[in-house]
């Protein structure tokens, strides 16, 4: 007989489904507050079937405490506000550590090649001794997993700030530091009902041939989790200038403006053959430019007088 | 010589590129632009090994051009794709 302790909680980003399966006594609502609102269904014990279709991906937890990074090579490090994050290249697919702040414990995932399948390391944290670390441990983790899974499925997740303006969606991009929340702020200040669809993390995805972008649960420091997609008006890579001006871009010029801001394991051919034949569609289908900006409303302005003579 | 057949030439809008992943360098993917003359050559080429001489035949088969302007033109352009790393040596 089986032995369920476990519930499989369901959730679908940009309407592309996946599962996470959870010790009974951790409350999802409570360790995953910014996914509440993309929670599909109620939890279902073990062999639930998912409401609707097959996922993307399904993370369970695991005892992974004997498993550690011998062996395996290291391809990526990076930090940011959750601490240091690796990624390891391991014989059976991928692993990721994350390692937060000195003192707080650390977190493993490994998972299959393609991102179908993964597991994490909880440790002995349980309902009631939660560290603080575990829910932005396991937000984080489902980030990646969820940006490299659904590559293969004609979306990309991008690093942006995406606002939505009469019935479309507007990204801003570039480096960090270069603008990208205050130029949506400058279009939430000046254009009358402009509203924010995700301030770091949106992704987007080609639907029926048309461009779209959804907003997610990953959205820096800002909660924006917001479940809805608008068609894309236009992508934009935001740098500081004196004055405002607007360079459109086409074709390679778009695709090269476009690729540094994507997640995605660059290393993994299949991915990458993935990640471009999706790009290439948003490069020749979509608005894509540079703007050189002040940061006062006259750069949104300059902003979307440019996107709308396309 | 062969060409890297991992990797693509794809076609955007009116333009050709290949996407190549970057070696061990962390989070970086270069992009080679191909003219139409390139293009041809690489999708003609496919997967087989081939001379200098090989192409140089077929631009002057294709477009009026003298043999030996063909074959420098064809060297210059396989030392760029063996530079990029476009190239397998067999």
């Amino acid at each position: 007989m089986m032995n369920c302790n476990h519930m499989i909680y369901h959730y679908a980003v940009a309407g592309l489904p996946f599962a996470v399966s959870l010790p009974v006594d951790l409350r999802p609502d409570i360790l995953l507050p910014s996914f509440r609102d993309f929670r599909i269904g109620a939890g279902s014990g073990c062999g639930g079937e998912s409401p609707c279709g097959t996922p993307v991906f399904t993370l369970r937890t695991a005892d992974l405490r004997d498993r550690d990074t011998s062996g395996d090579t290291l391809l990526e490090s990076s930090s940011d506000e959750m601490g240091k994050t690796e990624l390891y290249a391991a014989a059976d697919g991928y692993l990721v550590l994350l390692r937060p702040l000195p003192g707080a414990p650390s977190y493993m995932m490994c998972a299959s090649r393609d991102f179908t399948s993964a597991c994490i390391g909880l440790g002995p944290v349980r309902a009631g001794m939660d560290s603080g670390y575990t829910g932005p441990a396991l937000t984080s983790m489902l980030r990646i997993l969820y940006s490299q899974s659904v590559l293969m499925h004609g979306a990309v997740s991008i690093h942006a700030s995406a606002v939505v303006l009469e019935g479309r969606s507007y990204l801003f991009t570039g480096r960090s530091g270069a603008g990208k929340s205050t130029h949506s702020r400058l279009w939430l200040g000046t254009f009358p009902g402009a509203a924010l669809l995700n301030d770091d993390n949106p992704v987007i995805r080609i639907v029926h041939g048309q461009v779209m972008a959804y907003g997610t649960p990953w959205s820096g420091k800002t909660p924006c989790y917001r479940n809805t997609g608008m068609p894309v008006g236009g992508i934009v890579r935001i740098v500081q200038a004196r004055e405002n001006t607007f360079t459109p871009l086409c074709d390679v010029d778009a695709f090269t403006s476009l690729l540094p801001g994507c997640s995605l394991i660059r290393h993994d051919p299949v991915l990458l053959d993935a990640l471009c034949g999706t790009l290439v569609e948003v490069s020749t289908s979509v608005p894509v430019g540079i703007l050189g900006c002040k940061a006062d409303s006259s750069a949104a302005m300059c902003c979307r007088e440019a996107l709308s003579s396309y | 010589m062969r060409l890297d057949t991992s990797l693509k030439l794809r076609r955007i809008g009116r333009h050709h590129m290949i996407v190549k992943a970057g070696d061990g360098r962390m989070d970086l993917t270069d992009v080679f632009t191909l003219n139409d003359t390139a293009a041809w050559l690489w999708n003609r080429i496919g997967a087989d090994s081939f001379t200098p001489e090989t192409l140089a035949a077929w631009l002057c088969g294709e477009y009026d051009v003298d043999p030996g302007t063909a074959l420098r033109d064809v060297e210059s352009m396989l030392e760029e794709w063996r530079r990029y790393g476009l190239l397998l040596d067999e």
